[in-house]
């Protein structure tokens, strides 16, 4: 099967691949996967104090639309809110792309992983300000 | 519900001999369309079971594609010619499915009422963060050339792969008497299959042919 340029270009030069400390309170990680291909990708995500994405990570191990897929949503998520991250569409990547039917799963799950970092990072952050208040509270 | 069409006694139409499967007469070699309650299994003429006997597999489809392939009708009227080219595509696709292992299981749990993989496709507990941290260390022995830890990966994945595959026996044996919960457990077993498969092939290629380290596309 023929790849757009734009898959080859994100397969052949991945943008920020790599990793960050999961265990950081502001880094977010998804790591998401699809049965029928077996492909597994995971995704994080770096936060500052007013919940803007300073930082993107992935790792892919699957297809080259599942990389390239992966790789254009962490450039598409740096500089943005989580709010803002949350609207990112497969739809935008499968454009993107140029992704035929058969790779839309790909894009999915893309959208997919970034939106289980941003649930991550959320949930660790209710949990600090939980823990603070109980410490504030219970002196 | 014609659970297991075996049961039934069903006779060939023409010259009233015992059918094996209801798509072709052993006797006289008339052919019928598959009834509606015909599944894979009684379409091979097998009972529906997990636990097959893969030898009685082979000789029933074998015997019964004989019975139903186009070579046989091509002086039969069209339509003849058509249902036994209908009959051998399904005859194929019910062997295929019924000869893998965990298709069959997957086939078992579709017709116990899923839920199909399309449907649900979590797989179990921490499953994707272990697979995710096995790419990784596969990757990193490869760049090390740590053949060892190669050989260890692969023993150990394969030997979880068979464990998982123990698991869904036992629950695609019994996958009509399943419940919900359980199905949906056996579920997350198929749908964990494709991830050990892929480990196992990226552990198979040779770290030497370095062009042949491409992605499946």
């Amino acid at each position: 099967m023929a790849y757009s340029d734009k898959v080859v270009d994100h397969y052949q030069n991945p943008r920020n691949v790599g990793s960050m400390d999961a265990a950081l309170t502001n880094v977010g990680t998804g790591i998401v996967g699809a049965p029928e291909c077996g492909d597994v990708m995971k995704l994080q995500i770096k936060v500052d104090e007013n919940d803007r994405i300073v930082d993107a990570k992935f790792k892919t191990f699957g297809c080259g639309s599942a990389i390239a897929s992966s790789s254009l949503a962490t450039e598409w998520v740096k500089g943005r809110t989580l709010d803002e991250a949350m609207q990112l569409k497969n739809t935008e990547i499968v454009t993107e792309l140029a992704l035929p039917p058969v790779k839309i799963h790909c894009s999915v799950l893309a959208e997919d992983a970034v939106r289980a970092a941003i649930a991550d990072v959320k949930k660790k952050k209710s949990q600090t300000q939980t823990t603070a208040a109980n410490v504030a509270a219970n002196g | 519900m014609a659970a297991d069409g075996l049961n039934l006694p069903v006779k060939c139409l023409n010259c009233h001999s015992a059918l094996t499967t209801p798509i072709v007469c052993d006797g006289c070699h008339s052919l019928y369309p598959p009834p509606p309650w015909a599944d894979h299994f009684s379409l091979l003429g097998l009972p529906r079971t997990y636990a097959i006997d893969e030898k009685r597999l082979n000789s029933c489809f074998r015997a019964i594609a004989r019975g139903v392939h186009p070579d046989r009708f091509v002086g039969e009227p069209e339509e003849v010619r058509s249902l036994a080219t209908r009959l051998s595509a399904e005859l194929n696709q019910a062997f295929d499915v019924l000869s893998d292992p965990v298709r069959r299981a997957d086939y078992l749990l579709e017709i116990a009422g899923g839920p199909s993989a399309a449907e649900m496709r979590e797989v179990p507990g921490d499953f994707l963060a272990d697979v995710m941290m096995l790419r990784e260390e596969i990757d990193q022995a490869r760049t090390t050339g740590d053949d060892d830890a190669l050989r260890r990966h692969s023993e150990s994945i394969a030997a979880r792969r068979q464990d998982t595959l123990r698991q869904i026996a036992v629950l695609a044996e019994s996958a009509a008497d399943l419940d919900e919960p359980r199905r949906r457990v056996l579920r997350k077993l198929l749908n964990s299959m494709k991830y050990y498969d892929n480990l196992l092939a990226e552990l198979a290629v040779d770290p030497f042919a370095a062009s042949a380290r491409t992605t499946n596309d």
